[in-house]
């Protein structure tokens, strides 16, 4: 029987969960002489990096940061970036900061988190592009590199700070049309873009190619989930509730657990106030690919939102 | 356990105080402590003889303080590893010679060759410095290798000598010879710098960030360019972090930039501050 608390404005939060999964993460903070161009150089790091089925990381804004904020006292940007190990995270840091960060004029770019143990090097691999007349800085036990570039010199520090993070927290919005269903998960992103320690890493935090595992096409990896396909009802077993014709994911990626299901909790709550909704679900693979399950219907009470 | 010595004022001679260091003196009681035996022109004296001795707060650990006029005291926390060392009132030479680690906060003004030969931990001295500050002693190839030198007033010459790591940041004036011989490492003074900044230059930073641009600038140095750079910011906010007293018009982003000394193979940096 149904609980008047999980049909909400007419919107039904399905009784399934989010299946996250723990995943590598460090902090990137790039700064720039202007707040425009440490907006660029986050804008370029993070692109093709929606999702680590076909990308070598996942990688979203987490925030804008004002000068005071950043440790070279400019403005800056700090964003997230995702991998499934430390040595993927490494390899895709340094060739990202190295084509897009140190490219970009007047930015520098430096670990958001402490570094320690499973610090990954990433000034410490893109100091050779300097050819031998790269320096260093030793500042409170944290070291800096400085190669020569056109406009001066590129500051990148040494080592980047890593976690365990968590992956692969979702949300299905599936609403009655096509402008209905995307405005109200336009509205649930920009309410959870307010989350500190999460980033949603598809274009402007919407995916609407939901996927599952495999593919009967063995190259694959992934492929369009059927089930989500509102062209396709009638022909598979379909997951889109009676009403709704249109659905959009949200993917959220966060530093810990608490961060990812606060976040959802956000859009959550965002959503259910949004006109257009049928129903909110989240995808899962029957718990055999991650260890965090996050279920919808418990976060309202858990992270109760104003 | 912490400890407060204060200067009798006995003697007039010069006293040799490296055993002043709170790591040697931590879990001594006060009989032990006052047996201590220092040197005075060659004769033996017990810390007893030269200073009132209190251990305050049995909790507390690895903290001395030294008050007193000890211009004729030599080598104050010398070789000292960790700990916390706060003194008050003038010092003499050679305080915090050799440190490891641990922390030395000085009020009032210093005599020369403080934190030479340092390798690591923090010299925060709220007065002037005396000459050779943070320098190689006589005959060694290499001087400072580590740690952090703060100077709230003005040093004398012979800044960083030889120095090979470590940052040495300088609030009021530098006399002349800063830098010289250095290896590696960063100087950053935030007043009139004297001449010959700099000379032998190998690698490391000498950054001029004052509201006046030195007279003149070493020979043996080229301009580079006129830039602005990140690593400035980052000097900057570490600086303001450990509350350093920095003037507020010495916080320029702009630097002029020259390399040298080229007679040692152009590998380090002159860093002039101009108004962004």
């Amino acid at each position: 029987m149904r609980d008047e608390a999980d049909n909400i404005n007419g919107i039904e939060i399905v009784d399934t969960f989010a299946e996250a999964f723990p995943m590598t993460a460090a902090r990137l903070i790039i700064t720039a002489a202007t707040a425009a161009w440490a907006e660029t150089a986050a804008r370029v790091v993070s692109g093709y990096a929606t999702s680590v089925i076909s990308c070598d990381a996942e990688v979203g804004v987490e925030q804008a940061l004002h000068a005071e904020e950043t440790p070279d006292g400019r403005p800056g940007v700090s964003l997230l970036v995702f991998a499934f190990s430390r040595d993927a995270l490494e390899k895709a840091l340094s060739n990202r900061v190295g084509q897009c960060v140190m490219t970009c004029p007047t930015t520098a770019c430096y670990s958001g988190l402490p570094a320690g143990e499973k610090a990954v090097r990433v000034g410490g691999r893109l100091r050779y592009f300097g050819d031998g007349w790269q320096m260093s800085k030793l500042i409170d036990g944290r070291r800096y590199w400085r190669v020569p570039v056109m406009d001066g010199e590129f500051v990148c520090e040494d080592a980047f700070g890593t976690v365990k993070g968590v992956a692969g927290g979702n949300l299905i919005l599936l609403g009655r049309d096509q402008a209905s269903t995307l405005a109200a998960t336009e509205t649930a992103v920009a309410a959870m873009r307010e989350v500190p320690g999460v980033v949603l890493p598809f274009p402007s935090g919407i995916a609407r190619s939901g996927s599952k595992v495999g593919s009967k096409y063995k190259a694959l990896r992934a492929s369009t989930n059927q089930a989500y396909a509102p062209s396709l009802r009638g022909a598979v077993e379909t997951a889109i509730p009676a009403g709704a014709q249109c659905g959009y994911e949200i993917v959220i990626d966060g530093l810990d657990l608490e961060a990812v299901e606060r976040a959802t909790a956000v859009g959550l709550d965002a959503a259910l106030k949004c006109e257009g909704l049928v129903a909110i679900t989240s995808g899962n693979y029957g718990g055999k690919l991650g260890p965090y399950h996050i279920r919808l219907r418990d976060l309202r009470g858990r992270y109760p939102c104003r | 356990m912490s400890v407060r010595l204060v200067w009798k004022g006995a003697t007039r001679d010069p006293v040799e105080g490296p055993c002043l260091r709170p790591d040697l003196l931590a879990g001594l009681n006060v009989g032990a402590l006052s047996r201590l035996r220092l040197d005075v022109e060659g004769q033996d004296a017990t810390l007893a003889d030269l200073f009132h001795v209190e251990i305050n707060d049995a909790e507390a650990y690895d903290q001395l303080t030294i008050e007193g006029e000890m211009g004729r005291v030599r080598g104050i926390g010398a070789g000292m590893a960790s700990g916390h060392l706060s003194t008050r009132g003038v010092i003499g030479p050679r305080l915090g010679f050799g440190m490891t680690g641990g922390t030395i906060e000085a009020k009032g003004d210093v005599g020369p060759w403080a934190g030479s030969m340092m390798s690591g931990g923090t010299l925060r001295i709220d007065g002037s410095a005396g000459d050779h500050l943070g320098a190689a002693r006589p005959g060694e190839r290499a001087g400072m290798r580590g740690g952090t030198i703060l100077v709230s007033g003005d040093a004398g010459v012979g800044v960083g000598a030889n120095m090979r790591r470590g940052l040495i940041a300088v609030a009021g004036a530098v006399g002349d010879d800063a830098g010289q011989g250095v290896i590696a490492g960063t100087i950053l003074t935030f007043g009139p710098l004297g001449r010959r900044f700099g000379a032998g230059l190998k690698r490391g930073t000498i950054a001029a960030l004052g509201p006046s641009a030195p007279s003149s600038i070493t020979p043996g140095f080229g301009l580079a360019c006129r830039y602005e750079t990140a690593m400035l910011g980052l000097w900057i906010n570490h600086l303001i972090a450990i509350h350093f007293p920095i003037p507020a018009s010495s916080r320029a982003r702009v630097v002029e930039r020259y390399n040298g000394d080229l007679l040692e193979g152009g590998r380090g940096e002159l860093l002039i501050g101009l108004e962004g």
